[in-house]
């Protein structure tokens, strides 16, 4: 079904496969820059990641104007500022962003800094307030999860103002995202797992959600049909470069799906409780996909049912009437989760995540604030995000 | 200067501008005075901060309207401040026109990038969720049906509000 | 012999732990709020049980409650009740028998009997008017229910037993009481969990009589008239049983086929009490004492048996494709020896089938075919292989293996022979029900199709209804009697007998708020005030009702329940059947937002605390 009207926006370039590192510095030069600053951040040091990032450099003659390895886990705008001032100071003009969300989002907070020659961040908080586009921005991203690395999003913490500002415009998309077999290949089992699940939910998401739209949908299926496929084979044997692949594919397709299309209460109840009780993203998403499907299958049960084919396979969807697709969709999701539990310990529950019960209506009332559910399909209020997470409990 | 291809000036959407203008006013009387009345705007409202700003824009140099919390209660400032804590700016006229119209929702609007919003997205959302209140008392139900997610129940007490906000609040502005 | 006039208002309360027993003397306020039987069951549950207990564990509560109508003589009054949270749904599970022991529970003096904490070897209780001896049940560990009670029954003493299920926690394990169960819920399973075999009551010690006899009477006279000048009590369930409801549920397209796949089948005769009664020759075997007995009894394959009622031919019949009586009423032997429900053992089979053809599962049963079902039926009871799978229900077994979509059930409990998508009131009635998909939580599809006093396929006018009749309903099960006299004194009081089919309809479905008040509960409040010696005005009365009903969905949603678990099976809400030509499926969402208005509940489906306070339970 053709919305009414919808706009997508992807002009990322994507470079992926063996030895896709090395092509950066041919990247660099079709952008007419020369001097990147690396954004990474210590984990991606130590499990020597930036080693062979570096290594990409060899004979090209390049030059890193500076390394920045000190992105906290947590974006925040104070880092972005000093990471401004070393571009500046070193005179680079590009900057490569090596490492899951954070480093991606920090790196994306110093560009708005560098192209609007900031002094507050703040003021650009909100949707598309950028006026110039910030500098070419390369992301390497570590992890298959997030889709930083084609979203126009990025959540920057001020820790002095003790506040989380979001920021969206298409001007601050990167220009090239790289993905490396050799950069997912260290990820630990129970991340990967997570990670997984958010592309999923990704993936889900921008599928049934109310700006759904061809492209956007054409992205989330390959996206499903890769993680569905792979997400399994890769948490259980992590050396398996094609499943690792297949992951860091499927991540960008559901980043590129649901940045256009938008999410739903999944992403909602998932903030809310990642902001009130630090439960990591992926984690919560794996926790609250199901719930969020199933709680949309009164308004959009055949769209969601369309999910089988990438989740169940063809025989699996010609098989199932169309009437009981959404709930075998449904069952599929939580056998997968029941299987990633089996496999590396990834929580099903929010008690297993460690949420106390007494959290629950704060993380509600987060939930309903959050600005991702305005584009679920069926409405949901405060009551309806407390039964929510009260089945989600246990 | 070639005469055979002159510049073209851009024409001017009087009516569109006019209906949004008017629009622009009740919705801001409108959602004044039901923050003063209707519980679930109320409790919406109580969550902003003093000296809070809204501010409806078309761009580019549009039609505005501002409200803003004073003293705990929200008040109607018209078009003459050109700056807000939260600023929701329509893309267009005929994207304001749209919605004021009741031809799309507020919801769906946003999602089809309609407007955008400059300030905290937390805020927006709650925003969002004032406005679906306020067509729930601006227009009748069949109307919301199609505009509104889910209906919803319209007591004798909201009634009454509805007649408020008809009757005293757009008018009075109070 | 001793007398008790009205009621005794002593409650036993025993502590299988430590082999105590207290005794809890019921004050009149509590009587007139909770009735009895089903009310005050609640309520004692409510006082003593902490939300959050193992249905298995020794903290949950078991109480047997007969009400104030029994050893009056009342007609239908030989029911008693029994309350205790449900190891297959986890909430609060009543359930209704008309076995022989409530009666000698109530003559030995006593008009409650509640459980706890857990035996620590095989136990059986012996109950007389000097209070309980606990006794070793070595011996009758491992018994058929059958067995078991022929060796404790006896003159003026009777027993409910559990069998081999309820001893292996099977979760829909009942207890059985002479030839009658208490079938839904699991009960037997949270008896074998307390190491609870049996229950002896010796009674006899007592004689009941009424406060006001002449009222009494006077009142006893007119009800046994109008069930036995009712269509329904004193012709069709008399003389055919409930599994008559074959022939009117087949005629409504309620008829559950093939795991609910359709809603008439060709052969639907085949398993009509009517066509069972002029098979087996059958003669009354009823609940004592009873009016309507709509029991019965007949020769199959040689031997006496029961017949099988109809919720058996329901759900181990038609809904599995079968339509062989023998076969189903080898079934019900089996399900009443081993002590297994047949409806959560039919719903589950059909599960069981479905998921097969689906390729979820692998086992020989398939619809239509009665190979194997004897031996699942022993598999769930012993849980043995994948009978112990199977002996968890269909919720665990659907979420366990996929199949969630054609797993019958409401809150865990599996569905009645009845389907919503023709009776949309009875939809709303599974869907809200307590204890889950109980069809006789407000038994909307008898108005609806039986009575056609209701358009089955309209949703106006069902919310109110479904709470009248729940509320109704629990006022019965709290009195206690059948509640079949509702067809009897509700439909021959003469307000309703003048008036024609067409205008009753047009009243109820048109202006319930002024049909409510037509329907005559004089009847119930009659016996109430005449045995009891206290009146209640019809208000107070239905008020009760409310509060009954109110108090047992409290109690639920202290264990988790809210509007999330208020739903139907998916098959229900997204697929139309092929015997109706619309297709429609159940418009649930529409009915439940008002009738949780019409019960004070929030939008959540919680109780609001001024319905609470107004109730009068907190």
């Amino acid at each position: 079904m053709l919305p009414s009207y919808y706009e997508f926006h992807n002009p990322v370039k994507v470079v992926s496969g063996k030895k896709a590192l090395e092509n950066i510095p041919y990247e660099l030069e079709q952008l007419g820059v020369k001097r990147p600053i690396v954004v990474t951040d210590k984990g991606v040091v130590e499990a020597g990641l930036l080693k062979i990032v570096l290594g990409a450099f060899d004979s090209s003659g390049l030059t890193m104007g500076a390394l920045f390895d000190e992105t906290p886990p947590d974006s925040d705008v104070a880092i972005c500022n000093k990471i401004a001032a070393l571009y500046r100071e070193n005179e680079c003009d590009c900057i490569i962003a090596v490492g899951g969300g954070s480093p991606i989002d920090t790196a994306k907070g110093a560009g708005i800094v560098l192209a609007e020659n900031a002094e507050d961040l703040m003021l650009y908080m909100g949707a598309e307030r950028l006026t110039k586009p910030i500098p070419p921005l390369i992301v390497v991203p570590t992890t298959s999860g997030t889709g930083s690395e084609v979203t126009y999003a990025a959540v920057i913490a001020d820790r002095k103002k003790g506040i989380k500002m979001a920021f969206t415009s298409y001007l601050m998309l990167p220009r090239v995202a790289v993905l490396d077999p050799r950069m997912t290949l260290t990820l630990p089992a129970k991340i990967t797992a997570a990670t997984g699940m958010d592309a999923l939910t990704h993936a889900c998401e921008a599928y049934y959600c109310l700006q759904k739209n061809p492209i956007s949908d054409a992205h989330a299926m390959g996206a499903i049909k890769l993680i569905s496929e792979n997400l399994l084979t890769a948490v259980k044997d992590p050396k398996n470069e094609q499943a690792r692949m297949a992951m860091a594919n499927a991540a960008l397709l559901a980043g590129a799906a649901f940045s256009n299309s938008m999410c739903g209460m999944v992403h909602s109840l998932g903030h809310a409780a990642g902001g009130v009780c630090h439960v990591p993203h992926g984690l919560a998403m794996s926790i609250f996909l199901p719930f969020g499907m199933e709680y949309n299958i009164d308004k959009t049960g055949d769209v969601i049912g369309e999910l089988l084919l990438p989740l169940g396979g063809a025989d699996e969807y010609a098989k199932t009437p169309a009437a009981q697709r959404p709930y075998r969709a449904v069952e599929l999701i939580r056998k997968l989760r029941q299987d990633l539990y089996d496999a590396c310990g990834l929580p099903q529950t929010l008690k297993d995540a460690g949420v106390p019960r007494e959290k629950l209506d704060e993380i509600a009332q987060a939930a309903i604030n959050d600005g991702a559910h305005a584009f679920n399909p069926e409405e949901m209020d405060l009551g309806d995000a407390t039964r929510m997470l009260q089945a989600a409990y246990e | 200067m070639n005469s055979q291809y002159p510049p073209v000036p851009s024409g001017k959407k009087w009516f569109k501008e006019l209906v949004a203008k008017i629009t622009l006013v009740v919705l801001g009387r409108g959602l004044a005075a039901a923050a003063n009345r209707d519980p679930d705007i109320r409790r919406e409202v109580s969550k902003w901060p003093n000296g809070f700003s809204l501010m409806m824009n078309i761009k580019p140099g549009g039609p505005r309207m501002t409200v803003e919390k004073v003293g705990g209660r929200l008040k109607y400032r018209g078009a003459k401040p050109d700056d807000a804590t939260l600023i929701i700016n329509f893309k267009n006229v005929d994207a304001a026109f749209m919605q004021f119209t009741a031809q799309i929702g507020t919801t769906r609007a946003f999602a089809e990038h309609r407007y955008t919003v400059a300030g905290d997205l937390g805020y927006a959302m709650s925003f969002v969720r004032c406005m679906d209140v306020l067509m729930g008392h601006l227009f009748p139900g069949p109307v919301n049906k199609h505009l509104l997610k889910r209906l919803p129940p319209m007591p004798l007490k909201k009634q009454l509000i509805r007649l408020y906000i008809y009757t005293i609040g757009i008018p009075l502005g109070r | 012999m001793a007398e008790i006039i009205g009621t005794n208002n002593k409650v036993l309360i025993v502590d299988l732990t430590t082999q105590t027993t207290e005794l809890y003397k019921v004050a009149e306020q509590e009587r007139l709020c909770y009735l009895g039987a089903k009310g005050l069951g609640l309520k004692l549950l409510y006082d003593r049980q902490e939300p959050g207990a193992d249905p298995l564990g020794p903290d949950n509560h078991i109480a047997f409650m007969p009400g104030v109508l029994m050893g009056t003589g009342a007609p239908c009054s030989g029911r008693f009740f029994a309350v205790t949270k449900s190891p297959l749904t986890g909430i609060f599970a009543g359930s209704s028998c008309g076995g022989p022991f409530g009666m000698q529970l109530k003559t030995a003096g006593w008009d409650g009997l509640v459980i706890k904490g857990k035996a620590d070897k095989p136990t059986y209780l012996f109950l007389d008017e000097e209070g309980v001896q606990f006794r070793d049940a070595a011996d009758l560990w491992g018994m058929e229910t059958t067995a078991a009670i022929e060796k404790l029954d006896a003159k003026r003493q009777a027993s409910v037993v559990i069998g081999p299920a309820g001893e292996n926690l099977v979760r829909f394990a009942n207890i059985r009481s002479g030839h009658r169960f208490l079938g839904r819920g699991g009960m037997g399973a949270v008896m074998g969990a307390k190491n609870l075999k049996a229950i002896v009551a010796k009674g006899g010690a007592y004689k009941i009589r009424p406060v006001d006899s002449d009222s009494f009477e006077r009142h006893k006279k007119r009800a046994t008239k109008y069930i036995n000048s009712n269509d329904m009590t004193g012709d069709v369930y008399r003389k055919y049983g409930t599994a008559a409801n074959a022939r009117m549920n087949q005629e409504g397209g309620i008829l559950p086929v093939n795991n609910f796949r359709d809603g008439k089948h060709p052969d639907f005769d085949l398993i009509s009490g009517q066509t069972m009664a002029a098979k087996y020759d059958t003669s009354p075997h009823t609940c004592k004492p009873c009016t309507i007995m709509c029991g019965h009894k007949g020769t199959i394959r040689g031997e006496t048996r029961p017949i099988p009622e109809f919720e058996t031919v329901g759900l181990l019949g038609s809904n599995l494709g079968i339509f062989d009586t023998d076969a189903i009423s080898d079934w019900n032997e089996i399900c009443g020896r081993l002590g297994l429900d047949t409806i959560s053992s039919g719903g589950t089979l059909a599960w069981v089938m479905e998921a097969t053809e689906n390729g979820l599962i692998d086992t020989d049963l398939k619809f239509g075919s009665t190979d194997g079902i004897s031996q699942a039926l022993e598999d769930i009871a012993y849980r043995r292989g994948f009978g112990d799978d199977m002996a968890n229900g269909s919720r665990w077994l659907s979420s366990k293996y996929g199949g969630t979509y054609y797993a019958m059930h409401v809150k865990g409990l599996e569905m009645a022979a009845y389907d919503p998508r023709g009776s949309f009131g009875q939809g709303l009635n599974y869907a809200v029900a307590n204890r889950g998909a109980c069809h006789l939580s407000a038994y909307l599809s008898a108005q609806e199709v039986f009575f056609k006093m209701l358009s089955p396929q309209w949703t106006m006018a069902k919310a109110k209804w479904v709470r009248f009749f729940e509320s109704l309903t629990a006022c019965i099960n709290s009195l206690q009697t059948c509640q079949f006299t509702m067809y009897a004194y509700l439909f021959e009081s003469p307000v309703v007998k003048i008036n024609p089919t067409f205008v009753l309809w047009a009243n109820m479905q048109l202006a319930p708020e002024a049909a409510m008040p037509l329907v005559d509960m004089s009847l119930y409040r009659g016996f109430w005030s005449s045995i009891t010696g206290q009146d209640i005005s019809l208000w107070n009365f239905f008020k009760a009702g409310d509060r009954i009903h109110t108090l047992e969905r409290y109690m639920n949603t202290r264990e988790g329940v809210s509007r999330t678990q208020d739903t139907l099976p998916p098959r229900m809400l997204r697929e139309g059947r092929p015997c109706d030509p619309k297709g429609r499926p159940v418009p649930l969402n529409k009915m439940l937002d008002s009738y949780y208005k019409l019960r004070g509940y929030n939008r959540n489906g919680i109780p609001k605390p001024e319905t609470l306070i107004k109730l009068g339970i907190v």
